[in-house]
């Protein structure tokens, strides 16, 4: 007992730290660039990776259940974490030259991290929530961080009004459940579940009451991580987004968000999987439908990455549905990893003065930039589908999964996997509307021949990002993973 | 020891080296264009050898490669390459149209405005990819060179593609180009997909057959869909073929050439040696509409022929009429009884004979004016008093492709037409009165060009000089590959069909 106390602690502790440190040199420091901020947060970061890896193990239980430790959720959070830590790489120049304050901008990001590692290690309802708070809150200030922008409050706003809902609708749907069981830990939650549902139990008015926190807790999620029908909101709020925040909402969190998605409807809502498997293969089929096709009229780019997110998170719904943990955790580091790359190479092929917004801004970068545009085309090539990048196994993981004799897929199922498939080839046509800008005449005018100053980190993190996505790609599978 | 088999990886990895020694190598146009004619002649001597080689031994080549463990799927998917006597009509057929279409098709000096390195590197791209598609045996392998190759097509258009009368701008044919192809190979990775979650593996184009015998029969009837569909869109089948006509036109000559050349055989590959033995049962009950569709595109194809003016699009059109006879083959000929390898050697034979004889044409047709623009009907008459050597190979050309006796693409034809007649007279009937009016126009328009007095009525055209003694030379070859093939193919024909029969694993010849 001991020993997992400490081991808990331990694990944390750099994160639990990094963040004091922050909040002392964010009061304290004037202002402009500083290095120790940065440096402090990689440290945590890391070290929390690192510590958790040597300190936690499957089977562990803390505070009496309250957090559980899994495999899954171990890969969860080495996802989330390293995510996280890329885009705090990537940010480094980048916050000055939006005007963000870094030890505060840091700080946030950290706090962050620490719903990451808990919304896959959640034991009960209330950790569950707090992780779930932990991950949107501080969504919402990255969103909004540059104040001087009035995008940017725009989005903050936005983010802010629909995640309040996102969570009184989880917070809701948390009481039925817990009305429904009488209980708040989530492996007792799925044993009382299992235990109606085997009584050939549709009757008892506490699976009535159980399907209705289902489906509470699943509305909310689904606006939280963005799938269509209610994903109107994310377009906005990613233009509105600077660079560097974008990188962890639309990275880390998003990541984390499906985590605990999945640990939810795979743990206590498990024994309900006839309910939820087809409310999830619906929204698959109308993420693939409008998300493909609102992407095709955009023109900026960080809109055309919010729909790809849509479409993305139609996917990612159907590998939940197959209840697979390696194939989930596959597509998140991918889907991850292009996200970050993407914004990367939205970075290095800025200027000084403005962000990469509009396709016209890469016109015939590839020529002038050749090394950044052709590893950005790589990241394109993995949202789309192309084989031999971490996109394109993601996906053909997904339907290996589907067309397993012993999937479990309905009719349903079958149609979401197979019209969102069909239906990249529209997602080929708006990601190839940005590599027609990079590298195809386009009649237009070309992009002002401005100092670009190219910044390490920038590269380093899209150069990154790109090999990881064709290594993992080749080997289609995670390292360390079986 | 080095095996011959080893050197099978070389026919895909070579190409691909030269693709990224382009990408990164030389600026310079004329020291780009020399590499890369010099890499293809190397390249297509290997193919070649190991072509023939294939050929000549009984089990062909099979070369196994590491095992990629597909952790997703949970299950692991060996890399495997084959090259016997049904796919080496391909790797023979890349190996003598590449060099050949860089050759004479290269671009002319300064028309690439510094941008040679896409152009080479691009086509490296596309041969690696056809290579790729046309020997591999793993499914996974299959699919990613077959996008491999529409992306490098991509690239090549997007870059250097022009657009071209009645086609508006580039990137809208070459999307619809693009997105078409797309359509198909999208539910044809569907049904790889749910081959290989059914057998958990990868059965590889050698297992399909045993693989999907074991499915249910509804669910061997959508992937049997799926596949159709991939392979439909690359051939074109009439009806799936509305990016033909435009995507030619404004590609580049070469680029041109070898689309119509070596990527429509991807689709024709597909039809014979991956849907044909694996799913008889399905092309047997749909069999009569599947042959009145090739029919229907063999006389499609030849009548929008009369109403064509530019060569290139009349070329385009009697691609698509030939390789609807391509396919009745197929159709005809699995589970036809007796005829069974006729049909197939026939349609195996027509993708060598039609790629080859489309090189030619595309080629030619681009060495008539300059900037590889095509003669028009109306625009100009009388090139051949200026274009002696062109206008005599165009002629014999096109009498290669209107099936002349004595050249080998007669004993392709007739040979699907022995397998059609199996099947109902009436296919032979049309078919034929369909190849007839194709070549009668392609005559037609070779007449307007070429014969009557020099001159062009409209506005000037400015003409491109004559073959050079050394290309005309390489296109005599050629023809007289051709006669020889057509006066004796055997040497050719024996070994194909003996891998077919070999093949036969669900009795598709009834």
């Amino acid at each position: 007992m001991d020993r997992l106390m400490n081991a808990y602690l331990i694990a944390h502790s750099p994160l639990i730290l990094g963040f004091a440190l922050l909040l002392v040199i964010g009061a304290l420091h004037p202002g402009g660039r500083d290095f120790y901020s940065h440096a402090i947060a990689v440290v945590a970061v890391a070290g929390t990776a690192a510590l958790s890896a040597f300190q936690l193990f499957p089977g562990d239980t803390f505070y009496g259940g309250a957090i559980q430790v899994t495999a899954f959720s171990k890969a969860l959070t080495y996802v989330g974490l390293g995510l996280a830590l890329i885009a705090l790489v990537l940010s480094e120049d980048y916050l000055e030259k939006v005007h963000i304050r870094g030890p505060e901008w840091r700080m946030v990001v950290l706090a962050q991290c620490f719903g990451f590692t808990h919304a896959s290690m959640a034991g009960d309802l209330a950790t569950l929530f707090i992780a779930f708070e932990l991950i949107s809150i501080p969504s919402y200030v990255l969103a909004g961080f540059n104040h001087r922008d009035v995008r940017a409050n725009e989005a903050g706003m936005k983010y802010l009004l629909l995640g309040v809902l996102s969570s009184a609708l989880f917070l809701f749907g948390m009481a039925f459940l817990y009305g429904a069981t009488g209980t708040l830990n989530l492996v007792s939650i799925r044993g009382q579940l299992e235990l109606h549902t085997s009584l050939g139990g549709a009757a008892g008015p506490d699976i009535a009451l159980a399907k209705a926190a289902l489906v509470l807790i699943l509305v909310s999620l689904l606006f939280k991580t963005a799938a269509a029908p209610f994903h109107s909101w994310l377009s906005d709020v990613y233009q509105g987004t600077n660079l560097a925040s974008l990188a962890v909402i639309g990275g880390a969190a998003k990541s984390a968000s499906f985590g605990l998605l999945a640990l939810m409807l795979w743990g206590p809502l498990g024994p309900l999987a006839e309910t939820w498997m087809p409310l999830l293969w619906a929204v698959a089929l109308v993420s693939a439908v409008l998300g493909n096709f609102q992407a095709i009229a955009q023109t900026q780019i960080k809109r055309l990455l919010a729909y790809s997110g849509v479409v993305n998170a139609g996917f990612i719904l159907i590998a939940i549905t197959e209840r697979s943990p390696f194939l989930l955790a596959f597509y998140l580091a991918s889907y991850g990893l292009a996200t970050l790359g993407a914004l990367a190479g939205m970075m290095a092929l800025g200027t000084r003065g403005a962000d990469v917004d509009t396709l016209d801004d890469l016109a015939g970068l590839g020529r002038r930039q050749p090394l950044s545009a052709a590893f950005f085309t790589v990241i394109l090539l993995s949202y789309a589908g192309i084989p031999l990048t971490a996109g394109f196994a993601a996906k053909f993981g997904v339907v290996l999964g589907a067309f397993r004799p012993d999937s479990g897929f309905s009719q349903l199922g079958y149609a979401a996997t197979v019209a969102s498939v069909c239906l990249s080839l529209v997602s080929f046509f708006f990601y190839f509307k940005i590599v027609r800008s990079l590298w195809m005449p386009t009649g237009g005018v070309e992009a002002p021949e401005m100092k670009r100053e190219i910044r390490l980190n920038y590269l380093f993190v899209l150069i990154f990002t790109a090999v990881a996505i064709v290594g993992l790609g080749v080997i289609m599978r995670l390292p360390g993973a079986s | 020891m080095v095996l011959t088999s080893d050197l099978l990886p070389l026919l895909a990895l070579l190409p691909l080296a030269w693709s990224v020694f382009h990408f990164f190598g030389p600026r310079d146009e004329a020291t780009a264009g020399t590499m890369a004619l010099a890499v293809s002649l190397l390249f297509g001597a290997l193919a070649v050898y190991l072509g023939t080689t294939a050929m000549g031994v009984a089990e062909g080549l099979t070369w196994t490669g590491p095992t990629l463990a597909l952790g997703l799927g949970g299950f692991d998917v060996p890399l495997r390459l084959y090259l016997d006597g049904r796919n080496a009509p391909f790797i023979l057929l890349l190996g003598l149209a590449v060099p050949f279409v860089l050759a004479l098709a290269r671009p002319a000096p300064g028309s690439l405005s510094g941008k040679s390195r896409s152009f080479f590197g691009c086509a490296a791209a596309l041969t690696a990819g056809l290579a790729g598609v046309f020997i591999s045996d793993t499914l996974l392998l299959f699919y990613l060179c077959w996008e491999a190759s529409l992306l490098a097509v991509y690239f090549w258009i997007g870059i250097h593609g022009k657009p071209a009368p009645r086609t508006g701008e580039v990137y809208g044919v070459l999307m619809r180009f693009v997105l078409l192809t797309l359509a198909g190979s999208l539910p044809m990775l569907l049904g790889l997909g749910a081959v290989m979650a059914f057998r958990q593996g990868d059965p590889g184009i050698s297992g399909l057959a045993a693989a999907v015998g074991g499915m249910s029969p509804t669910a061997q009837g959508w992937v049997f869909f799926a596949f159709l569909l991939g392979f439909a869109v690359k051939l074109p089948f009439l009806g799936l073929h509305g990016w033909l006509r435009d995507t030619y036109a404004v590609a580049p000559a070469a680029c041109r050439a070898l689309l119509s050349a070596a990527m429509s055989k991807m689709g024709a590959y597909g039809l014979i040696l991956v849907l044909a033995p694996a799913f008889p049962d399905q092309i047997e009950r749909y069999a009569a509409a599947l042959q009145l569709w090739c029919v229907a595109a063999v006389l499609y194809g030849a009548l929008i022929c009369l109403a064509q003016e530019r060569l290139v699009d009349l070329l385009a059109y009697s691609s698509l009429s030939h390789l609807g006879l391509l396919a009745l083959g197929v159709f005809a000929g699995v589970r036809s009884g007796d005829a069974a390898t006729t049909g197939l050697t026939g349609a195996v034979f027509q993708a060598f004979n039609h790629g080859l004889i489309m090189a030619l044409l595309f080629v030619l047709d681009a060495r008539a004016l300059k900037g590889g623009e095509s003669p028009a009907l109306g625009t100009l008459t009388g090139l051949r008093a200026s274009h002696r050597r062109l206008a005599a190979l165009l002629l014999t050309g096109i009498f290669a492709s209107a099936s002349l006796p004595g050249f080998s693409n007669f004993v392709g034809e007739i040979l699907v037409y022995f397998a059609a007649f199996q099947a109902s007279p009436w296919l032979v009937l049309l078919a034929g009165a369909g190849a007839l009016i194709g070549a009668a126009a392609l005559v037609r328009a070779f007449h307007g060009l070429f014969f009557g007095k020099p001159g062009s009525p409209a506005a000037a055209v400015s003409f491109a000089p004559d073959l050079a003694r050394w290309e005309a030379a390489a296109a005599l070859a050629l023809i007289l590959l051709w006669v020889a093939l057509g006066l004796y193919p055997m040497p050719f024909l024996g070994p194909v069909e003996k891998s077919l029969l070999m093949l036969n694993p669900r009795g598709w010849t009834g």
